[in-house]
């Protein structure tokens, strides 16, 4: 037989051009059509309807922002050590730490001076609080855990030595944030200190030679130690803290440096 | 989680359309660079007039004093280990050499070619015992802390900066721990 099919010719003459135009003439009828819509709702998705959004603040990370976000970290740390003297943990053999809080206390006040100067002197807006998400994720769990402890004075120890190394690592961190070099040289002049702070801890938790370098208990869990790496790291801090549960361990907290989430931006 | 968002379009702006192309070829190497460029566009919006590099040329002669410096420190601790110690005591001034060494490594290696080849000079010629000796490398650790800050004031590569910075903490770690050895008082041993 040698019958024609009409059909097949059809498909040949629909050729790459015609599939495009009828593909393109087919979205824009349906976007038209969608436009067309009214204001009529309902659950079932469509073409050309989607949920209003309202676009995140667009926010900058500027030499201001570091120094407000390092006052902050300031005073998380003063507020953190009268916190802890006010629960009156710091008793019997731990009483003379409470002298070191103070000094401690003194010195990230002058902290906060030096950096509400520096602000200042750039035309920004010192922030004279604690870091709100620092204190509430990281602080106020730690506290509670602390005041419920068993060893409710060596829990302190251990959170205030996590906090001064954070805030060492903290200075560390805007270094190479940092746009202006004096200013670089000025947060480590902070920094530095921080971390002796954090040595001074370390061996109030550890004492002596053998508190110095690294080294882990029994059971194979890192001891806290006076000179704890070889360089400054950035890494988060873990500390155990409160009663233990059922297995025995502690909670362990994981401190970290201020992130995008925690920068004090400017208003 | 409120996550801020940076502005990096400036930097996205700036990639052409030869870079996108590009980037789609070759899986999003390319990609990469402005993200890069993003935290340059970021540090731009600082308060400073100029973006800081990552490297810069003009850094090499600080980071070489600084590495001299610390081949000093190197010397003095090596020295230390030739004199009667106790078992812990020579554990520590060796993590101490070692420490500085890793400073000459970290240094020398950042500043390549134009590495400084002065062996330096020690500061300290030990004497005595340990415990002795032990007011001297405070100082000596406050020093070094001190100098590498006086050095981030005129470094303008934020990577050297980072680089210095991560050796002026544990330099203030060594002379906190010396100085509580020697059981020196509270504000003597966070002073820097």
């Amino acid at each position: 037989m040698n019958m024609n099919n009409n059909t097949s010719s059809s498909a040949a003459s629909l050729n790459r051009r015609s599939f495009l135009r009828i593909g393109g003439l087919t979205a824009t009828s349906a976007a038209v059509l969608a436009a067309c819509g009214g204001e009529s709702h309902s659950d079932i998705a469509r073409i050309g309807l989607s949920p209003e959004t309202t676009a995140l603040k667009t926010e900058h990370v500027t030499d201001e922002v570091l120094l407000r976000t390092a006052m902050s970290v300031e005073y998380l740390a003063i507020d953190t050590y009268n916190a802890v003297a006010k629960a009156n943990v710091l008793t019997g053999d731990a009483a003379s730490a409470l002298e070191v809080a103070k000094a401690f206390i003194a010195d990230h006040t002058e902290h906060a001076a030096a950096l509400e100067a520096l602000i200042t002197a750039r035309g920004g807006k010192p922030f004279k609080e604690a870091n709100p998400r620092m204190m509430s994720l990281y602080v106020e769990p730690a506290l509670a855990l602390v005041v419920e402890s068993d060893t409710p004075a060596a829990d302190a120890l251990a959170f205030a030595h996590a906090l001064e190394t954070l805030a060492a690592s903290t200075y560390q961190g805007f270094v190479a944030q940092i746009s202006e070099a004096a200013l670089r040289a000025d947060a480590m002049v902070i920094g530095a200190q921080e971390a002796r702070h954090a040595t001074v801890l370390a061996q109030a938790i550890r004492p002596g030679i053998e508190g110095l370098l690294p080294s882990v208990d029994d059971a194979g869990a890192a001891l806290v130690a006076a000179v704890p790496s070889t360089f400054g790291t950035l890494a988060a801090v873990q500390v155990a803290l409160g009663k233990p549960g059922e297995s025995g361990s502690k909670n362990v907290l994981s401190i970290e440096t201020p992130s995008l989430n925690s920068l004090i931006y400017v208003d | 989680m409120d996550i801020h968002p940076h502005n990096t379009t400036a930097a996205a702006a700036g990639m052409s359309r030869r870079q996108m192309i590009l980037a789609a070829l070759t899986g999003g190497v390319v990609l990469a660079t402005p993200a890069l460029l993003g935290t340059q566009v970021l540090a731009a919006d600082s308060s400073s007039t100029t973006t800081p590099p990552k490297r810069s040329a003009d850094d090499a002669a600080g980071l070489n004093a600084a590495l001299v410096a610390e081949r000093g420190h190197v010397q003095v601790y090596a020295a230390m280990e030739k004199v009667t110690l106790r078992d812990n005591e020579r554990t520590v001034v060796v993590a101490m050499r070692e420490h500085h060494q890793a400073y000459v490594d970290a240094l020398k290696g950042y500043v390549g070619s134009s590495a400084a080849t002065d062996a330096g000079t020690a500061s300290i010629t030990p004497s005595g015992d340990f415990a002795s000796m032990l007011p001297a490398l405070v100082d000596l650790e406050k020093a070094a802390a001190a100098a590498h800050t006086d050095a981030l004031r005129v470094i303008k590569g934020t990577d050297a900066a980072a680089l210095v910075a991560s050796i002026i903490t544990v330099e203030a770690h060594h002379s906190a721990a010396l100085a509580m050895l020697a059981e020196l008082p509270l504000d003597v041993v966070t002073a820097g």
